[in-house]
Parts: structure tokens; C-alpha cells; sequence
């Protein structure tokens, strides 16, 4: 009952709307399953706690709690857990699922993950792997600005050392008539294409516009990308006195955003995506603002920004109404606001096509779980933890294909309109997690979540977190209610008769002799064959 | 995966270390067609392929090994000019980039009459070229239809679309450039046509090291991935037979939503192709080969091993995909251009030496592919996006030797530049493909059905291999 307390506790601090206060049923607000349902969505799992508090406070009040609670920063912990560490790799990663898992702002937590692979760094890059503090920092950032205002996370991502780094505009110098260099055209090109406004025009319900020949219409060309590429010149480390894209030493670097230099800075005038014109003169940060403005009030943004978000929290293929019902709380939060990222998640996740979609179809609406969303929605589950505390899930690349801030590319693990070839593809639907969820890397991903479940407290290794299955054990002697159990906390009572049956018999491979190590083998049974069923991996 | 569960593919060609694979997923990105722009209205394909014809049953036994650098690998310092004023011209537009003369090993003379050398790291490919077993193709990459000098910038000039785009760029070298919804590569058509003359043959023709692969989707075959630390199995169906049945049957149950269903699909495909390899693989001897010990050096080994028991796997036409990345290089290009292009070509001397000691060398031919060239001008220390390129092609069947195509001038607003020195190909990926298909099976009659826009080109077959 402490999640109860806190809940009470947040009650009292007045940090919910009164009006949302009062005349709670003491039977709970919302169904258990709709719960599960809900908490599947918008964290990194449900916990039995945080299935207790929705059921009994209702959606949005516990979206305007986690809306409202403050940020759990991964830097602190991380450097807190370097010395635990001999690999600083080794602390990021611990310090990632440590506070993924028991963060108690879990929206936050989930929502940043989401942001992670929209505005993509990767340790796989040259410049970002032996920088680990990076990396954390730029992820804090992601968090801080998670349900701020998008202009701003635009402007913090834009001037964030990291991304400066992986998309080398940190360093970017004004051109060179005598040698012909030009400036840089990797940040102006990938802010554009896969951070802001994408290819092609939008409606605003995000489908494609067409022009009279019934063709898309591009949203720039090459050339308003070199435009601004000379925007973004000027630009490198905030800790130096001089303009460089050397950083005099990783001991001296700064994770402070990028700082600019005038006299590296091409000061001429630009075009602008919407028709207008930087003036000459102005200084780098005069030019930023206005280009970083311009994309800002692009008619693409809203529903490029809602569909990205929506496709990578709640269902792959929304429809194009639930695309342009967000994209218009993008436009105006109702207090003439536009790019409010709080009030966008909170429409995302309140919206009758994320709360009803499953009933009406039942065929294609969701999503595949991301393997790391997968052992992370087991591991919460089932309270997972280790004998040193902390939390030792290590480097998940091999196994899961997919790491923190680990992507291949700037193109993230897998693209927003990858098509699973088959029927997925010939049905013309999205499938984005399918692109990382190969035929072998499926089996990896089963075996690792199979051996997750194997893992037992005897473990020799001391970080490694190990789930408690002692709620299970006590009901393991009675398989029906062993199912009922695992069918709530983890599909939200909607287990299919035919996987019910089939877990039936896996309890059943083991005979019951009475004893708690029997029972754990029960236990141990079932949910192996729960967590790789196709139901587990598919959010609906 | 325990050590134990694997048939290792690398037991004996690498070291312990180099063994532990990761699987990358997912890398270069291929994207599906559904908002897919075409721009090519005038001439516009049919919308769908023609039925497949019926083929002969193939002899012997034929490989291609697609080498994806993903990033866009920069042409221009892969293969320079190394004399007169083209040497100049390359020097000027390069600056700080350029390779100096003296460093370039030569390749002898392209078709301008020019003598061009390679990066320095490419010693071994070198070495092969020099040997007869590799050849240089110039200047290709995606066109809607040719381009004469001087038209790139005209009005009705038919450009593919989205051009200096990653994602959308890697898509056309692996579809070709198709105005067609269908989101197939062109191997995958070729292996569409090509298996119904196999039907002895159990494993799909494409298989894939590097994720997630558009160039082996066709509608029939779609490639199947698989990890270079060898074959894989779920360590807890080890454990009984009761075990197993009852997970084949929960793959088994019939399935309404479709992402089950698929998701259902992919983990039946993965266990079938994993364990048909690692029973191929079992006691299989280890090829007498070091392969360098980087991800590309694991993915070749995996590839010749793999090579090696094409009799016990009953195959005979595979199309294998292995790539790294790294090669968008907008910053600090010179040093990490090096160290890229050293293990590609090292990779490429230690695998055509590995299919000479088996015998094949002449069955299986290599060839590079990559996202798009680079831009000629320079951005400091690096260079942006570009288009056309050159490319890389080993093998006991290639006529070697020789850079075939034609060599742009690299001079920024010349008649092929599309803008800062971003030049348009004068081969096509169709022609590219075209050559390495008929080589591979695919009847010159019969190319259109796989290669829709070849007939737009002058020739099919760019002469490469014999």
C-alpha cells in the first residue's frame, strides 16, 4: 500500500486538480485489466502498485501526477555508479534500467525512451562511444524537456554537445571561397528529414498532399538544405575560448551546450523554409532562433511529431483522425499554445483510439513490443532485483538487438514505415519493430527472456537482477488461479482460451509435490511459455 | 545463447573473442514503399512485375556476396585519378582531403584514358585487381533513365526520388529505381524466378548477415536473417520433448491479429532456418582461412562457412548480404575512411582466398553496394551526401583488371554535377544488377521481369563477368 501513501501524500500536496479529488469510489475507478492495458502503453511495464493506484485514481489523474512529479535525472546515478563499474559503458546501462525500472515518474521515464529514438545519438558512433557521460547527459535532456515545450527540447537537442558530435555540426565552420569548402549539411538535412517536418508535405491528419498531378510534394530540396547548413556554422564545445572542433582533451570537456563563435560564423543571408530571409549580420544566435522558428511553425510538425509519437507508444497504424486530433493539441494545447509536449502525451494516451482501438480492430491495431520493452515489462512485473542492488542487465545488443541510445544510425533501430515483407506488407501496414525483430534475432530474444526467468537468486553474478516469483509460488498449487494471476498483470485478463489452455499444460509439465520447489518450477514453467507467446510480445 | 547451444560458424577461422558476434538489426534501414512518391510519370513501368517465366533447372552451384557500406562510402578518395590534370582537378576540389599522388596504388587506365589508383588501404584489393580476380565499376548508382552531359538540371530531366536521402537512397540501390508500390529488392526477384527452378532447394536463396535486408525481399522469397556466431536455438526447447511440442504448438495456434500471426511466422521460419544450418554445420571442418577479426571478417567467415556445406545444405543459387557502416563520413573522413576501406579490402583478399581453397572461386563473386556516393567538394574534414559512385567487384569469374564505366571529370559544375559536385551516374544499379544476375542465372531474355526499367538502358550487361 505505499504506492496508496504517495498517492494520498501527492493528494494532500495539492498536486492534482481538486476537482479530481473528490468523491473517489472506494471500488476503484477503472477495471484492472483497462489498467494493465493502459500502464502497457504509457511505462516501462505494469507493477501490481501502479495497477492498484490507476484502478483507483483513473487514467488522468495519474497522468497529471506523473505529468507533475519531478524529474529522475540519470546523471547523479550514473557517475554515482561509476566506481561500481570498471566499464563506464557498464554504468550507463545500469544507471538506464535502474531508474526505467523504479523511476516513480515512469511516464517521464517511458516518454524519454520514446524521444531517444526519434532524436537518435548512438554510442555506435566513432565520436559518442568513449563518451558515455554524453550520451547520459543528452538523455537527461530528453527527460527534463519530456512534457516541456517542443522548441524548446528542439533548441536543447540542437545545442546538445552529443548531437553536435553525432551529426557534426559541433565545429561546423563558415565557408571557404579560396578552398571551396562548404559548411556541413549532415544536422541541416537529419533535422529536417527525421526530426521535424520529414520528406514530404503533410495534411493535417498527416497523410500525404498532393499536388494537381496527384503527386506528393517535396517539403525542400537541396539547396534550402545548404541554406541551412550555413545556419547552423559557428557552433562547437561550451567550455572553449576559441573556435575548434577539437575539444583540447576529454578530461576538459563540457556537457554544457554548444557555445558560438562569431568570427566562425557564415554571417550572409539565408533563405528560409518559409519564404523568408535571414538578414545578413546577424549573430549565430540570431540565425538559430529564426531557422529553429521556421521549422517550429511548419505545418508539417504537428502531425509528423503526433504520428512519430503515437507509432512509438500506443499503435503502429493509428488512424488519420487520431494523427490530426493530436497534431491539433500540437497547434493549441487550449491555451493557445503550441508544441506542449505534457498536454500531447496526455491526449495520446486519453484518446479514445488508444483506450478503444482494440475492440474495434482486431487485427492490426498495436504494435510489436520492443525486445527491451519486453524484459523491462517482466522485470517490473515481478519486481526484479539483485543481491548488490543494482541493477546489472549489462550490454543487450546480441541478445535483444537493441541497447540504450544504441541505434545503428540516426535512423534509430528500425524506421517508422518499415512494412514487414508478407502480409503485414501486402495489407499496405506499418510494422516498425518488425525491421529489428529478424527470424534469428527473434529465437536470441526468446532464449534471453526464457534464461531471464531461469535466472535463480543463486546467481554468481551479484548485479544481476533476479525476478521474485514468490506471488506465483503461493498460488502455483492451483493452476487456475496461477493463470487468472499472470492473465491479469501481464495481458490484462484478455489471455486467449487457447493460450490459457497451452499455459495450463506447461504448469502441468511440472508435478505438484506440495513443497515451495516444486511450485517454483510451476511457476518457472508457465512463465516462460508466457513471456515468449506471441500474445506477450504484441501491445494491443 | 550459451556457447553450447551454437554450432559455431567460426570455431577455427577466428579467435575466441572475434567469435561472440552481435547481431545487428536493422542497419542501413530499409524502409517499405506505402509513401513511396513517384516522379517518373512519362515513363512509368507497369505497376506490377509479368507472371515469371519458366526456367531451365540450374548447374552447378553460384554465390553473391552483396557488400553494403552503409553511409554512402566516398567514391572519389576509394579511386582517384593519380596523373595530369585530372590529378589537379581531383587535388583542387578536395583540399585537405585529397590522397597525394604518390600514396594512390595504381589500377592503371579507365576509359577516359586517365591512369587511376586506389586508396591506400586497398593493397590486397589491389593485389587482385592486378591478378584478374577484381574489376572497378565507375560512376553508377540510381538513375529513373539516362542522363546526357549536361541535362542533370533540365526541367524534364527524370531524377529518382529523393535523392541524397540515407534511407530513401540505400532503398533504390536495393530495389532499383522502380516506380512501383511493391517493396522488392532485386535479388529477391531473382530469387523469385530462380527458385521455382530449385525445388529441391530447402533454405530461401537469400540470406542475410545484416538484418533486416530490402535488396532479398521478392513476394515469394524473403530472405531470412541469421547471426555470425552461428546457428541458434532456444536453449529452453532443450530441455524436453514435451517442451518443444507444446511451444510448436503455441506457434502453431491459429492467430487473428496479424501482428501475432506474422510475429508467430518469424519465430517458426527462424527456428526451421537455424536448424537446418546448425545440422549442416555439425562437425563441419572450419575453412583454413583468418579472416580479419571485425564485425565484416565474422560476417565473410559465416558466409564461407556457410559456402562450405552447400552440398550438406542442398543448396544451389544463394545471395548473401553482409555490410558494415560507418561511412558517412561528414568529419574526420581521412582517418576513419582509412581504417574502413583497410577491412574491406582485407576482408575481400581473406574471402576470395577462402573460396579458392574451396574450390569455388569462380562459383561465387562479391560486389560492394553502398547508400550513395559523396559529395566531391568538402565540408572541412569531410563531405556530404552524393550520388553517383564507384564499386568494387571480386571473384574467379570477374573479368578483371579493368575499370569499366565511364569516369566522371571531377570538376564542380561540370556536365554531370548535379550540385557541388554531387554527379550523376552513367551507369544504373539496373545495369549493375542486370551484369551480376546474368551471370548468376537470370536469362538476358527474362531480365525485365526482375529489373523492370533495364530496358531504358543501353545495355544489360556491363561486362564485368564472363
Amino acid at each position: 500500500m505505499t504506492a496508496m501513501g504517495k498517492w494520498i501524500g501527492a493528494l494532500a500536496a495539492g498536486a492534482l486538480p481538486a476537482a479530481k479529488a473528490v468523491d473517489l469510489p472506494s471500488s476503484g475507478l477503472l477495471d484492472r485489466g483497462e489498467a494493465v492495458r493502459f500502464l502497457t502503453q504509457c511505462t516501462f511495464g505494469p507493477n501490481r502498485s501502479d495497477v492498484d493506484a490507476v484502478a483507483r485514481f483513473g487514467r488522468d489523474v495519474w497522468l497529471i501526477d506523473q505529468i507533475n512529479k519531478p524529474v529522475t535525472l540519470h546523471l547523479p546515478r550514473y557517475q554515482a555508479l561509476l566506481s561500481e563499474f570498471s566499464n563506464a559503458n557498464d554504468a550507463r546501462y545500469a544507471t538506464w534500467w535502474e531508474i526505467s525500472l523504479t523511476g516513480s515518474d515512469q511516464l517521464r521515464q517511458r516518454v524519454a525512451f520514446a524521444l531517444s529514438e526519434i532524436f537518435v545519438v548512438s554510442e555506435t558512433d566513432g565520436q559518442l562511444s568513449g563518451r558515455p557521460v554524453q550520451l547520459v547527459s543528452y538523455y537527461d535532456l530528453l527527460l527534463t524537456h519530456a512534457f516541456g515545450n517542443f522548441r524548446d527540447l528542439l533548441e536543447q537537442i540542437t545545442l546538445s554537445p552529443a548531437m553536435g558530435l553525432f551529426l557534426s555540426h559541433l565545429g561546423n565552420d563558415q565557408p571557404d571561397e579560396k578552398t571551396g569548402r562548404r559548411p556541413d549539411e549532415n544536422f541541416a538535412r537529419e533535422l529536417m528529414q527525421l526530426f521535424t517536418i520529414g520528406l514530404w508535405q503533410l495534411k493535417p491528419d498527416g497523410s500525404p498532399l498532393l499536388d494537381s498531378q496527384g503527386e506528393q510534394i517535396p517539403t525542400y530540396d537541396q539547396a534550402l538544405i545548404e541554406e541551412y547548413a550555413r545556419i547552423y556554422t559557428g557552433w562547437t564545445w561550451g567550455h572553449l575560448d576559441r573556435f575548434s572542433r577539437s575539444s583540447g582533451g576529454t578530461s576538459k570537456e563540457t556537457t554544457a551546450p554548444m557555445k558560438a563563435f562569431a568570427d566562425h560564423h557564415d554571417s550572409g543571408s539565408k533563405r528560409l523554409i518559409n519564404g523568408s530571409v535571414v538578414p545578413a549580420g546577424q549573430t549565430p544566435e540570431q540565425d538559430l532562433k529564426m531557422a529553429l522558428d521556421s521549422l517550429f511553425q511548419h505545418a508539417n510538425l504537428p502531425p509528423f511529431i503526433a504520428r512519430q509519437l503515437i507509432i512509438k507508444l500506443v499503435t503502429s497504424n493509428p488512424s488519420a483522425a487520431f494523427i490530426q486530433r493530436i497534431a491539433k493539441v500540437f497547434e493549441n494545447n487550449g491555451s493557445g499554445i503550441r508544441g506542449d509536449l505534457g498536454s500531447v502525451v496526455r491526449s495520446i494516451f486519453l484518446d479514445p483510439e488508444a483506450r478503444l482501438g482494440f475492440l474495434s480492430d482486431q487485427t492490426v491495431y498495436g504494435k510489436l513490443k520492443e525486445p527491451l520493452l519486453r524484459l523491462a515489462q517482466l522485470l517490473r512485473a515481478f519486481d526484479a532485483r539483485s543481491r548488490s542492488g543494482l541493477y546489472g542487465v549489462g550490454r543487450t545488443q546480441s541478445a535483444f538487438g537493441q541497447q540504450p541510445l544504441g541505434a545503428p544510425s540516426v535512423f534509430n533501430f528500425f524506421s517508422p514505415n518499415f512494412q514487414q515483407p508478407g502480409a503485414i506488407h501486402e495489407g499496405n501496414y506499418y510494422s516498425p519493430e518488425f525491421q529489428l525483430q529478424t527470424e534469428t534475432q527473434g529465437v536470441l530474444i526468446v532464449d534471453a527472456l526464457a534464461k531471464r526467468v531461469a535466472l535463480d537468486a543463486g546467481t554468481r553474478d551479484d548485479h544481476a537482477p533476479v525476478l521474485d516469483l514468490s506471488p506465483l509460488v503461493e498460488l502455483a498449487g492451483d493452476s487456475e488461479a496461477l493463470l487468472d494471476d499472470l492473465d491479469a498483470l501481464l495481458l490484462g485478463g484478455r489471455m486467449s482460451e487457447a493460450l490459457r489452455a497451452q499455459l495450463r499444460r506447461a504448469i502441468e509439465l511440472v508435478p505438484d509435490a506440495g513443497d515451495d520447489a516444486s511450485r517454483l518450477q510451476r511457476a518457472r514453467s508457465v512463465l516462460t511459455f508466457l513471456v515468449v507467446s506471441p500474445e506477450f510480445a504484441v501491445q494491443r | 545463447m550459451t556457447q553450447q547451444t551454437r554450432r559455431d560458424f567460426l570455431t577455427i577461422t577466428l579467435p575466441a573473442g572475434a567469435a561472440l558476434a552481435t547481431g545487428l538489426a536493422a542497419c542501413g534501414g530499409s524502409t517499405g514503399g506505402a509513401a513511396g512518391g513517384i516522379t517518373s510519370a512519362p515513363l512509368a513501368p507497369p505497376a506490377t512485375f509479368p507472371p515469371d517465366p519458366v526456367l531451365p533447372a540450374p548447374d552447378g552451384y553460384k554465390a553473391l556476396v552483396a557488400i553494403f557500406l552503409y553511409g554512402g562510402n566516398d567514391a572519389y578518395n576509394t579511386i582517384a585519378p593519380t596523373e595530369g590534370s585530372a590529378y589537379s582537378e581531383y587535388a583542387k576540389a578536395r583540399q585537405g582531403l585529397a590522397l597525394s599522388q604518390a600514396q594512390l596504388l595504381d589500377l592503371g587506365a579507365a576509359d577516359n584514358g586517365v591512369r587511376f589508383g586506389a586508396h591506400p588501404a586497398l593493397s590486397d584489393f589491389q593485389s587482385l585487381f592486378q591478378k584478374g580476380k577484381a574489376a572497378v565499376l565507375a560512376n553508377v548508382g540510381p538513375l529513373a533513365a539516362p542522363i546526357a552531359n549536361g541535362q542533370v538540371r533540365a526541367s524534364d530531366t527524370l531524377l529518382p526520388p529523393r535523392l541524397f536521402s540515407h534511407n530513401d537512397q540505400s532503398d533504390q540501390w536495393q530495389k532499383t529505381t522502380v516506380a512501383s508500390l511493391e517493396a522488392v529488392g532485386w535479388a529477391g526477384r531473382a530469387a523469385d524466378l530462380l527458385a521455382q527452378t530449385l525445388p529441391d532447394q530447402r533454405l530461401p536463396i537469400g540470406i542475410s548477415f545484416t538484418g533486416s535486408n530490402l535488396l532479398q525481399v521478392g513476394r515469394s522469397q524473403i530472405g531470412f536473417s541469421l547471426n555470425t556466431g552461428g546457428a541458434v536455438e532456444p536453449s529452453f526447447l532443450r530441455r524436453s520433448s514435451a517442451i518443444r511440442e507444446l511451444y510448436a504448438e503455441m506457434l502453431a495456434t491459429q492467430q487473428e491479429h496479424l501482428f501475432l500471426r506474422e510475429y508467430a511466422a518469424g519465430q517458426i521460419r527462424g527456428q526451421d532456418y537455424n536448424s537446418r544450418i546448425a545440422a549442416a554445420l555439425a562437425d563441419a571442418p572450419g575453412a583454413a582461412v583468418t579472416f580479419p577479426a571485425d564485425r565484416l571478417g565474422q560476417q565473410l567467415a559465416a558466409v564461407a562457412k556457410l559456402i562450405s556445406v552447400r552440398a550438406r545444405l542442398g543448396v544451389k543459387r544463394q545471395i548473401f548480404s553482409v555490410g558494415i557502416g560507418g561511412f558517412d563520413t561528414h568529419a574526420d573522413q581521412l582517418g576513419r575512411h582509412q581504417t574502413l576501406l583497410q577491412s574491406l579490402s582485407q576482408n575481400l583478399e581473406a574471402f576470395h582466398r577462402a573460396t579458392e581453397l574451396m574450390g569455388v572461386s569462380g562459383n561465387v563473386t562479391s560486389f560492394t553496394a553502398s547508400d550513395f556516393g559523396r559529395s566531391l567538394t568538402v565540408n572541412g574534414d569531410g563531405t556530404d551526401h552524393g550520388w553517383s559512385s564507384h564499386q568494387l567487384i571480386v571473384g574467379g569469374a570477374v573479368r578483371g583488371g579493368q575499370i569499366y564505366g565511364e569516369m566522371p571529370d571531377l570538376v564542380p559544375g561540370g556536365a554531370r554535377d548535379y550540385r557541388g559536385g554531387r554527379f550523376a551516374p552513367t551507369s544504373s544499379v539496373d545495369q549493375y544488377a542486370s551484369t551480376l544476375l546474368q551471370w548468376f542465372g537470370v536469362p538476358a531474355a527474362e531480365m525485365s521481369a526482375v529489373l523492370p526499367n533495364i530496358g531504358r538502358f543501353a545495355s544489360g550487361n556491363l561486362g564485368f563477368l564472363s
